[in-house]
C-alpha cells in the first residue's frame, strides 16, 4: 500500500504542475474578477448573483478538469510509452490504477478548494457578508460527484483513447444529469407495473442529481440530514465498482 | 540457472480487427551473467519478447520463467530494471524526483546518494531538478538508463538503447554495460542495428517475423564472420571477390577463414600493404534481413 500512496504522490505532482492545471486555476480567479465587475456595472450590488455563479463554478470548473485532463490522464501515458517505465516497477496494474484515480480525485479537491475559498472570499471583501455554509456543504456534495466523475474519467482513459475517453465522459455528464428528470416524465406516463423497474435504473445509470442540491442551498430550503450520507454512499458504492470494471479491463489490455 | 527461459512462447494479438503473430513457438534460455542481443529488422518482434521478460505484456501461449519465477512476483520484478525503446517520463517531474520514485517502489526506501551517483553516471547531475519535458531525445534516452540500472538489478533489459546517443554516451553506455557484465549480472539488449551490440555481445539470436532465425554464442558465430581487409595496393578484384577504393585505400571482403590465410599469402606477391583486418557478422546476418 506505501508504494501506492507513493505512486499517487508522484502522479498528483504530475498533475498539479500541469500547465492545464494552472490556467484552470488562473481562470477561476478571472472568473471571480468578471463576476464582480459584471455585478457592479450591470446589476448592481447583489450578493445572490455571486452566490449563484460560485455554486456553479464549483460544478463547471472541476468538470472542465476531468474532461479535459482526466479523461486522458492514463491514454495519454499509454499513446507516449511512458507508462512502461511505470509498470515494470514492482505492483500490480489495479495498484497503477488506483493511484491514478486518487490523484486524479486530489487533484480536483485542490481545485475545489481553491474555487470555494475564492468565493467565499470574493462574498466578504465586496459584500461584507460571511457565507460559509451553503458552499461548504455544496462543496461536499461536488467532492462527492468528482470522485464518481474521476472514477469514470480514469477507467475511460485506461481503456479508450484520448478522443473517444472525452466523448464518453461528456456523454456520462450529461445523462447524469438529465437522468432524474427523464426518468421523472417517463414514470408520469408510465403504468404503475414499470415503476420498481425505473426507480433501479435510476441507481444503475450514473445519477449526478444525488449531488445536486444547488437550488435548495442557494435559497435556504432544508436538505433532509441523511441525504449527505446516502450521497457518499452512492458515490462512494458506485465509484468502487468502476473501479472493479476499470481493473478487470486493464489488466488485459495490450499495452 | 537460466536468467530467462521461453518454453515454446506465442504472442498473438489483435490490430485493427486482424490478428498479428508476433512471436512463434520461441524456445529460448538466456544464460546468467551473459550479455544477450536480439537482433532482427523492425517489426521482427524483438519488442514484444522484451515485453513480456518485463511483465508488461503476456504470452498467448507458452510459459517464460525470468531469475527462475514468474514475472508477475514482485520479488522477481525488483530484480529487473527495463529501458524501453524511445523512453517517456511524466514530464513535470525531475529525474531526481523520478528516481526517487524509482527506488522508493524497488526498494522501499530512498537513498540519495544511489540517485547522485546514477544521474552522475549518466551525465545528468547538473539538470537533476529540471523538469523531464525540457530534456532532449538523448537526455531522456539517459534518464531511462539511469532508472534501470538505479536499483542495481540483476536482470538489465534494453530496448534499443543506443538509439538517440550520441558517440560519448554511446561508449559510456557500453562502458555501464560491462561493468554489470563484470559483476555477474545478465544484460538482455535488442537492437535492429548489428554494428551497436557485436562488440558488446555474448550471445546473439536473430528474430525475423516472430521466429529464432538462428543464434548461439559469439565464438561460435563468429566461424561465419566476414574478413573486412583494409590495405593499399593497386588491384580491382581478387579471384571472385571485388575490391572497393575509398580514397587511398582498398577495402575487400571475403567470406571465411580459408579465403583470409589464401589473400595473406598471395598479399605479398600482389604487392598488398594491409591496414587492418575487421571481422563482422554483419554480412551473415544481413542476409536473414532480407
Amino acid at each position: 500500500m506505501k508504494k501506492t500512496i507513493y505512486t499517487t504522490h508522484v502522479i498528483f505532482k504530475e498533475i498539479v504542475r500541469d500547465k492545464f492545471f494552472l490556467f484552470l486555476g488562473l481562470s477561476s480567479l478571472l472568473f471571480f474578477l468578471l463576476t464582480i465587475i459584471f455585478n457592479e456595472m450591470v446589476v448592481g450590488q447583489t450578493a445572490k448573483v455571486t452566490k449563484d455563479l460560485t455554486l456553479s463554478a464549483l460544478n463547471i470548473f472541476p468538470f472542465l478538469f476531468l474532461l479535459i485532463y482526466g479523461t486522458r490522464l492514463i491514454s495519454k501515458e499509454i499513446e507516449s510509452k511512458s507508462i512502461y517505465t511505470i509498470l515494470i516497477r514492482p505492483f500490480k496494474r489495479w495498484e497503477y490504477f488506483l493511484a491514478n484515480l486518487l490523484a486524479l480525485f486530489f487533484s480536483t479537491i485542490i481545485l475545489n478548494l481553491i474555487i470555494f475559498l475564492l468565493g467565499i472570499t470574493t462574498i466578504f471583501i465586496f459584500y461584507g457578508e460571511i457565507w460559509i455554509k451553503a458552499p461548504f456543504i455544496h462543496l461536499l456534495f461536488t467532492l462527492l460527484e468528482s470522485l464518481l466523475l474521476s472514477g469514470f474519467a480514469v477507467f475511460y482513459s485506461a481503456i479508450f483513447s484520448s478522443s473517444v475517453s472525452v466523448m464518453l465522459f461528456f456523454i456520462t455528464y450529461g445523462i447524469g444529469h438529465s437522468i432524474e428528470e427523464s426518468l421523472k416524465s417517463i414514470t408520469e406516463g408510465s403504468g404503475v407495473a414499470l415503476k420498481p423497474f425505473l426507480n433501479i435504473i435510476k441507481f444503475i445509470i450514473p445519477n449526478l442529481s444525488f449531488f445536486d442540491y444547488k437550488t435548495e442551498l442557494l435559497y435556504s430550503i432544508k436538505i433532509p440530514e441523511r441525504t449527505l450520507t446516502l450521497s457518499a454512499l452512492y458515490s462512494f458504492t458506485y465509484t468502487f465498482l468502476i473501479f472493479i470494471l476499470a481493473v478487470y479491463f486493464f489488466r488485459r489490455k495490450e499495452l | 540457472m537460466f536468467a530467462v527461459e521461453f518454453d515454446s512462447v506465442w504472442k498473438i494479438y489483435k490490430k485493427d480487427f486482424k490478428q498479428v503473430t508476433a512471436l512463434k513457438n520461441i524456445i529460448l534460455k538466456i544464460p546468467q551473467n551473459s550479455i544477450f542481443s536480439i537482433i532482427g529488422p523492425n517489426g521482427a518482434g524483438k519488442t514484444t519478447a522484451l515485453k513480456i521478460i518485463t511483465g508488461i505484456t503476456y504470452p498467448t501461449k507458452g510459459k517464460v520463467k525470468v531469475l527462475g519465477g514468474d514475472i508477475s512476483d514482485s520479488n522477481i520484478k525488483k530484480r529487473v530494471g527495463f529501458l524501453p525503446e524511445n523512453p517517456s517520463f511524466f514530464s513535470n517531474i525531475t529525474p531526481f524526483e523520478f528516481l526517487k520514485f524509482v527506488l522508493y517502489t524497488s526498494e522501499g526506501s530512498i537513498e540519495e546518494d544511489k540517485i547522485i551517483s546514477a544521474l552522475n553516471e549518466v551525465g545528468l547531475l547538473k539538470e537533476k531538478n529540471e523538469k523531464v519535458k525540457k530534456f532532449s531525445k538523448g537526455m531522456v534516452q539517459r534518464l531511462g538508463i539511469a532508472q534501470a540500472i538505479i536499483h542495481n538489478p540483476d536482470l538489465i533489459v534494453l530496448d534499443e538503447p543506443f538509439s538517440g546517443l550520441d558517440p560519448i554516451a554511446k561508449e559510456k553506455l557500453k562502458e555501464i554495460i560491462l561493468n554489470f557484465f563484470k559483476k555477474g549480472k545478465t544484460i538482455i539488449l535488442s537492437s535492429h542495428n548489428l554494428f551497436d551490440v557485436e562488440s558488446l555481445s555474448t550471445h546473439i539470436t536473430l528474430i525475423k517475423e516472430g521466429e529464432i532465425k538462428i543464434g548461439g554464442m559469439l565464438k561460435s558465430l563468429q566461424s561465419h564472420a566476414n574478413y573486412e581487409i583494409e590495405f593499399y595496393g593497386e588491384i580491382k578484384s581478387w579471384g571472385k571477390r571485388k575490391v572497393k577504393k575509398v580514397g587511398e585505400k582498398s577495402i575487400i571482403i571475403l567470406e571465411n577463414e580459408k579465403e583470409f590465410e589464401e589473400f595473406l599469402i598471395n598479399a605479398s606477391d600482389l604487392k598488398l600493404k594491409i591496414v587492418s583486418v575487421n571481422l563482422s557478422l554483419n554480412n551473415y546476418l544481413k542476409r536473414y534481413y532480407q
